[in-house]
């Protein structure tokens, strides 16, 4: 009987674990998660997401790091946690990025998880990585950073300033923790040039300061692509800035600002700027990949902030991120439009600076407002961490079968992974509790006595109650205790 | 399960349903407990036929083991038909499971073929694919026990595998109204437990009133507590006298008390019915709540006047200060 039984239950009623990958359970759930993620390939990064013990207990030095970094399925609240890193291209360590929520898509079987009332994504950042660094800032020096825009009463150049020197700013720039240094260049024509005439690393605020007292402006035009392919390329094996960043080990970090569209002669058309034979988006898109992935080169990341109001506010990058991008896509209905006093007026090109931060490793900030303009500096300067958390929630219906979870680098570089989650059709562990911050902490499994003893509780109680009846009944009717002796 | 701590009252009839409830419940969270913490060794697709054996298996060993209990069979005896009925409630079980499992694959594959990735995956939370492999393992549990206590006829046939579906849908029934209800897979599990054993414990066997005889009890001051058992073997009669004739009366009481030489006697039939009958001329009352009936003999009738006796019945000899008091018990046939 038990051979055909085996049998049967090997071709039926038992199944068979997928093939695509072995399965691990989750510490402390009933649900299965693949053991190996899915990675997907031809991306900037690899994103390395974690589903055993041994990948967490490397990375995590204390108790409460590991418990988060293992993945965790909560199906009475919807919620699914799950951790992982990058890494570039055939390196074993983690590539730390300052990764925010904006910076990453969740995908519960290949749908957008979305922050409203239904579903909620959060990225958790971890173990943040005091990297030294390097920031290298190039400000647009073109005629059109004297001009006060519409509104405002302080000069273009003027908000940058203010900007640069906001305490924000210039935490972010000088931790304090960790060797930095910043370097302050203006460009309009031919090569950037640095402030006070020479290349110089300001390793202080006070030094920071009094460098940004005055920031020249020689007018001219806008030569933006120029600027950052020299301030990638070039300018980081200069004596100064080379050596400064092999005496440190630091990471060169390029913040680039500008007002307007890249801009080398008066007669140029928006869609020069991809189409001309030279100096066109397009060549510095493959000159940022090539020097991004340069094998033992430096690795510099750029940031774009664009001061003054986007052009194509609705503009998305595509996921397949090219390096063929064509005038219309590059100025949409403006293709044929002169730059130089009509585009210019309008605003800044701001799918330029959206490409070149994707191609750079960094992302791209446009403000109007002094305020903004700090933000953005200061998330240029942002930590880097190590690894990230990501919790998410849907409807609790979603996760009563099986599913994909995928993790998306939408920002700072590409990557993406993704893995099959399992969940027990018949069983499951006792529902988390809600933490404070609205996310769900895995429960004890102690917790599930609550359930049972009282369960058990009542049945053995239950057992005993017509036992207990019937002696009462008695002991009230006088049954249990001798009468009196007749005549007493 | 201890027959002496179960008195002969109603609430009896739901001791196998808590007892077989517990084991239900228990099992459910032994298998979640080696789940939880250390992890199954087996894949996704074991996990309903194991959590479905388990719960078979335990609630018709249950079954079993109580009623072995309840009959203080030897030690041994309750032990192999345990084992017996583990055996054959797995195997049936996982027999069942498995051929509902691929029929009804096979079904939606070709009948519904939209529907066949869902009926294919291991983790699909629904009732609509998961309702004939609860009838199926409640089926397995029925037949088990039934095998473990004999056939008993047609009518042991269909309380055992009767019960045992009704126990495997209410399992169900439940194991979806808390998953709807209260969007909580745990406590769904809990209930699938308690639901399968209460209700295979309520349907499939009660406590029988053969573990059960009737017991006089004197509840006057002369010979207070004494008692004897109108105890007729299985499917036989009895009679027990009670008076004051000093040999071969079943239950001497004093004359002093106003009890004639023969004055009442209990009898049990082949039925198990319980009766009092009046056999003298001086009182004799059997009392019960709100209910009171006079079996004075009446010299007129051919026959002593008789009336069915209940657990808890008091029964008055003699008049005023010359009276004598028993009570009707329903006890434990063993008890001494």
């Amino acid at each position: 009987m038990w051979a055909i039984l085996l049998t049967l239950l090997s071709c039926g009623g038992g199944g068979k674990a997928p093939e695509s990958a072995r399965l691990v359970t989750l510490p402390g759930t009933t649900t299965r998660i693949s053991e190996r993620a899915q990675i997907t390939d031809g991306k900037d990064l690899a994103l390395q997401l974690y589903t055993t013990a041994a990948q967490c207990s490397t990375l995590t030095n204390t108790d409460e790091e590991y418990a988060v970094c293992m993945p965790h399925v909560d199906r009475a609240s919807g919620e699914v946690r799950l951790s992982f890193d990058l890494r570039e291209p055939g390196s074993p360590d983690p590539f730390p990025l300052p990764l925010t929520t904006d910076h990453v898509r969740v995908l519960h079987d290949r749908r957008p998880v979305v922050n409203n009332a239904y579903s909620a994504f959060e990225l958790i950042p971890h173990n943040p990585q005091a990297a030294r660094q390097l920031f290298i800032i190039v400000v647009d020096g073109s005629g059109s950073m004297n001009d006060v825009p519409r509104g405002k009463t302080l000069r273009r150049i003027e908000q940058v300033r203010q900007a640069l020197l906001t305490p924000g700013v210039k935490d972010a720039f000088f931790p304090g923790t960790v060797k930095t240094g910043v370097s302050l260049f203006v460009f309009s024509k031919g090569t950037p040039q640095p402030l006070g005439g020479r290349i110089q690393i300001l390793e202080d605020k006070g030094a920071y300061r009094d460098a940004l007292q005055r920031i020249p402006i020689p007018g001219s035009f806008t030569h933006l692509y120029a600027a950052v392919k020299y301030a990638t390329g070039e300018l980081l094996q200069d004596d100064t800035i080379g050596g400064w960043l092999d005496r440190y080990d630091a990471e060169p970090t390029v913040i680039v600002l500008t007002d307007g569209f890249n801009n080398t002669e008066a007669r140029e058309v928006c869609g020069d700027n991809a189409e001309k034979r030279y100096g066109n988006l397009n060549q510095l898109l493959q000159e940022l990949r090539k020097v991004r992935r340069a094998k033992g080169g430096r690795r510099p990341r750029v940031y774009t902030v664009g001061l003054g109001e986007a052009i194509q506010p609705e503009f998305v990058l595509p996921n397949a991120r090219g390096t063929e991008i064509s005038g219309e896509e590059l100025c949409d209905s403006e293709v044929n439009t002169r730059i130089d006093g009509v585009l210019e007026e309008k605003g800044i090109d701001n799918v330029s600076l959206e490409w070149i931060a994707a191609f750079g490793g960094g992302n791209a900030y446009v403000s109007q407002s002094t305020a903004g303009l700090g933000r953005a500096f200061e998330q240029a300067a942002a930590k880097r961490y190590m690894w990230f958390e990501a919790r998410y929630r849907v409807s609790p219906a979603y996760l009563r079968r099986q599913f994909t979870s995928t993790i998306e680098l939408t920002a700072l570089a590409t990557g993406e992974a993704s893995v099959e989650i399992h969940p027990s059709a018949w069983l499951d562990a006792p529902p988390g509790v809600v933490a404070p911050d609205g996310w769900t902490r895995p429960a004890s499994y102690r917790r599930s006595l609550s359930v049972v003893l009282p369960l058990l509780g009542v049945v053995v109680t239950g057992m005993f109650l017509g036992a207990a009846g019937f002696n009462t009944r008695r002991v009230l009717s006088g049954r249990t205790r001798p009468p009196k002796p007749p005549g007493r | 399960m201890n027959i002496f701590l179960i008195p002969y009252t109603w609430p009896r009839h739901l001791l196998m349903g808590l007892w077989c409830g517990a084991a239900g419940v228990m099992a459910w969270w032994a298998l979640l407990s080696w789940t939880v913490m250390f992890g199954p060794f087996w894949s996704p697709g074991w996990d309903g036929p194991l959590l479905m054996s388990a719960i078979s298996t335990s609630v018709a060993g249950a079954s079993i083991l109580g009623e072995g209990n309840l009959r203080r069979q030897r030690l041994l005896s309750r032990a192999w038909r345990l084992l017996l009925v583990l055996g054959l409630a797995m195997g049936f079980t996982l027999i069942w499971y498995s051929l509902w499992h691929s029929f009804s694959l096979w079904a939606i594959s070709k009948i519904f073929e939209d529907q066949a990735a869902d009926a294919r995956d291991h983790s699909l939370v629904s009732l609509r694919f998961r309702l004939g492999a609860f009838a199926m393992c409640g089926m397995s549990t029925g037949m088990a026990s039934m095998m473990g206590r004999g056939i008993g006829g047609w009518k042991g046939m269909v309380n055992q595998v009767g019960g045992g579906l009704a126990a495997g849908l209410c399992a169900a029934a439940a194991w979806r109204i808390c998953i709807v209800s209260y969007n909580d897979l745990y406590l769904a599990g809990a209930a699938m437990g308690l639901a399968w054993g209460g209700a295979f414990g309520l349907l499939a066997w009660g406590i029988p009133d053969e573990l059960y005889a009737g017991w006089l009890r004197v509840l006057s001051y002369r010979r207070y507590g004494h008692r004897v058992p109108i105890d007729a073997t299985e499917a036989g009669t009895k009679e027990r006298f009670v008076g004051h004739f000093p040999r071969g009366l079943d239950l001497f009481l004093s004359a002093d008390d106003g009890v004639m030489e023969m004055h009442v006697s209990v009898a049990v039939d082949q039925k198990r019915h319980y009766k009092l009958r009046g056999l003298s001329l001086q009182p004799t009352m059997l009392r019960r709540f709100l209910e009171s009936y006079n079996l004075r003999y009446d010299p007129r009738r051919p026959a002593p006047l008789e009336a069915r006796l209940r657990s808890g019945d008091q029964i008055t000899i003699g008049d005023g200060d010359n009276s004598a008091t028993l009570e009707f018990l329903m006890l434990p046939r063993e008890e001494r």
